[in-house]
């Protein structure tokens, strides 16, 4: 490795694993939705009728199909970028998981007693640093300008 | 769920703010980082680093959201619902679209909850 982080590999861009049936169905269930929750609240805001009742179950029923649809579409897993060790290198999957919820768990305690607020932004502001150190060979004038990272040449 | 505060045609639009700032932490900076950390002990398996950064950084967004600061309970259960409900949705957009489709999807839940508080009264 170049200290390079990540690395896009030369993959071609896999078209979306959806099927015009599942995307007319969610087309279906939003408007179902929409118009449903819409007439509820048009019609009479205050008792639930049986156009909210519908309105609610499509927009139950809309969410999972949304996640199928959202799930087939590219980019797909393998295509995303490969990522060099950043985080605890040479970790095991469960390992790695359990470092990261203990950290979330640390970052809740810290919130109930200085302020969630103060704690999401401490946290970011330690990883923005953290990151800044451990890729600084990467800040070249391109990035800094622009914030855009280029191509090593 | 009815907001008082909601009584100018204008006050929707406030939904903007947590739409970018929730989206920014939970899923531009809590999902990569889970990503970045997860994906090189996935080298077989990259789509479980995907889907493990996504719902982790969808169960802290569900948390924060709660109004108890219990992490452990009944509540759990009504959490990951949130998680799997509001944020799994997101956190595709964000994946597989950019963090602006998922700014546009979460402003639109919070407006149209806004918009239904102002139009009912």
């Amino acid at each position: 490795m170049t200290g390079v982080a990540t690395r896009w590999r030369a993959v071609r861009r896999l078209p979306p694993r959806t099927s015009l049936a599942l995307e007319l169905v969610g087309g279906t269930l939003w408007l179902v939705a929409v118009s449903g929750m819409s007439g509820q609240i048009l019609a009479d805001p205050d008792a639930f009728g049986i156009a909210g009742i519908v309105g609610l179950l499509a927009g139950i029923v809309f969410i999972p199909v949304l996640i199928v649809l959202l799930a087939r579409q590219p980019p797909h897993a393998g295509e995303l970028p490969e990522v060099e060790p950043l985080l605890w290198p040479n970790r095991h999957y469960r390992q790695v998981l359990l470092r990261l919820v203990g950290w979330t768990f640390g970052l809740f305690a810290v919130g109930l007693v200085l302020g969630p607020w103060l704690s999401i932004v401490s946290a970011l502001t330690v990883s923005m640093i953290w990151l800044t150190f451990r890729w600084r060979d990467r800040a070249r004038t391109n990035l800094l300008a622009t914030g855009v990272d280029s191509p090593r040449q | 769920m009815k907001d008082a505060w909601v009584t100018d045609w204008s006050d929707p639009l406030a939904a903007l703010v947590p739409a970018v700032a929730e989206e920014v932490w939970s899923r531009l900076v809590l999902t990569t980082l889970a990503y970045v950390a997860l994906r090189p002990a996935c080298d077989t398996r990259p789509s479980r680093a995907l889907w493990t950064a996504m719902l982790f950084a969808a169960m802290v967004h569900a948390q924060a959201h709660s109004p108890s600061p219990a992490l452990l309970g009944p509540l759990v259960v009504t959490q990951t619902v949130n998680a799997l409900g509001f944020g799994l949705p997101m956190a595709l957009l964000f994946v597989k679209k950019d963090l602006e489709a998922a700014v546009g999807y979460h402003f639109g839940i919070g407006a149209i909850r806004y918009v239904g508080s102002l139009l009912t009264g």
